[in-house]
């Protein structure tokens, strides 16, 4: 075995396959249309909200699971977890969501946020 | 190697995962990247070092046992499948590229092959445990990451190598 550390041609394709790769994952998600944006609040399986976004409209959504609570604020055309008890705060810290394709989850309470946009539906294609 | 001494040698690379995991933990990479399961993924090193000197059991059997001990101190449920699907494709991915280590791939490649495994392995496990195809956009800037990451442990795992050459603490 080589003990020296030099990238050898082999090495170089594994990295270029993995660009392309996450290419590939990413260009569906990335031709997202962003114009009329409706976002979907999830919950496991059950789809908890469909808002439909406008400017001037106000909410705010409180899920629990267990003792997990999530705090959802919607204003215009932001969505973003304000205030979440759950040890990781990932949710939180994935901040204001503003375009089709975004979201935000929250694994402690299975809930997903998520940006659609009224063109093509981007989960078809990923799947 | 004696079966006392395999199994001796696996629990010390369990306990060398468990300390690696912790170490990562102190390192606030969450809060750069906030992408749920962005870690630096130090732990498979131990991998990577498992499979270069032990048979591929044995490896499964420190990929489970770690996984298990790690979720048990800190994570839950969700947090020990993620890692389980994730450690074990890692494992197998980068066991298969080992039969054509050498000439064309070196450890380096093999650890970024195994990064990327292990993110699609949680990413794939994300998927099943939500049932949503949504947490697949995470996936693209984790494998973009998983480049950088795999080279440092590749680089670790190269430079461990060649000092353990020395001690002849293993055949």
């Amino acid at each position: 075995m080589d003990n020296k550390f030099r990238l050898k041609l082999g090495d170089w394709v594994i990295c270029i396959a993995v660009l392309l790769l996450a290419g590939a994952i990413a260009l569906p998600f990335l031709f997202a249309p962003s114009g009329a944006l409706t976002c979907e609040i999830k919950q496991g399986d059950t789809v908890i909200r469909t808002i439909r976004l406008a400017e001037g409209y106000r909410d705010t959504i409180t899920l629990t699971n267990g003792k997990w609570t999530n705090v959802i604020e919607v204003d215009g055309k932001n969505v973003w977890f304000s205030k979440s008890n759950c040890p990781d705060q990932i949710c939180v810290h994935a901040g204001h969501l503003t375009r089709a394709g975004q979201m935000a989850v929250c694994l402690p309470t299975r809930v997903v946020v998520r940006m659609v946009g009224t063109g093509a539906q981007v989960d078809a294609v990923a799947v | 190697m004696k079966k006392s001494k395999r199994i001796a040698v696996c629990g010390l690379l369990v306990a060398t995962a468990l300390v690696l995991s912790l170490v990562e933990r102190m390192f606030p990479l969450q809060a750069v990247v906030p992408i749920p399961g962005i870690k630096l993924g130090l732990a498979n090193v131990v991998t990577l070092f498992a499979l270069t000197r032990l048979r591929l059991r044995e490896t499964i059997a420190i990929v489970v046992v770690r996984v298990l001990l790690s979720s048990i101190f800190a994570g839950s449920i969700t947090a020990f499948l993620f890692s389980l699907f994730g450690g074990l494709l890692a494992m197998f991915v980068m066991k298969a590229l080992f039969y054509v280590e050498g000439y064309w791939v070196s450890l380096a490649g093999i650890s970024v092959a195994g990064a990327a495994a292990h993110n699609i392995g949680q990413i794939g496990a994300a998927v099943l445990v939500l049932g949503t195809a949504d947490v697949m956009g995470y996936l693209p800037l984790l494998l973009v990451l998983s480049i950088p990451m795999g080279l440092v442990t590749g680089s670790v795992c190269t430079a461990v190598l060649g000092h353990i050459k020395k001690l002849h603490f293993f055949i």
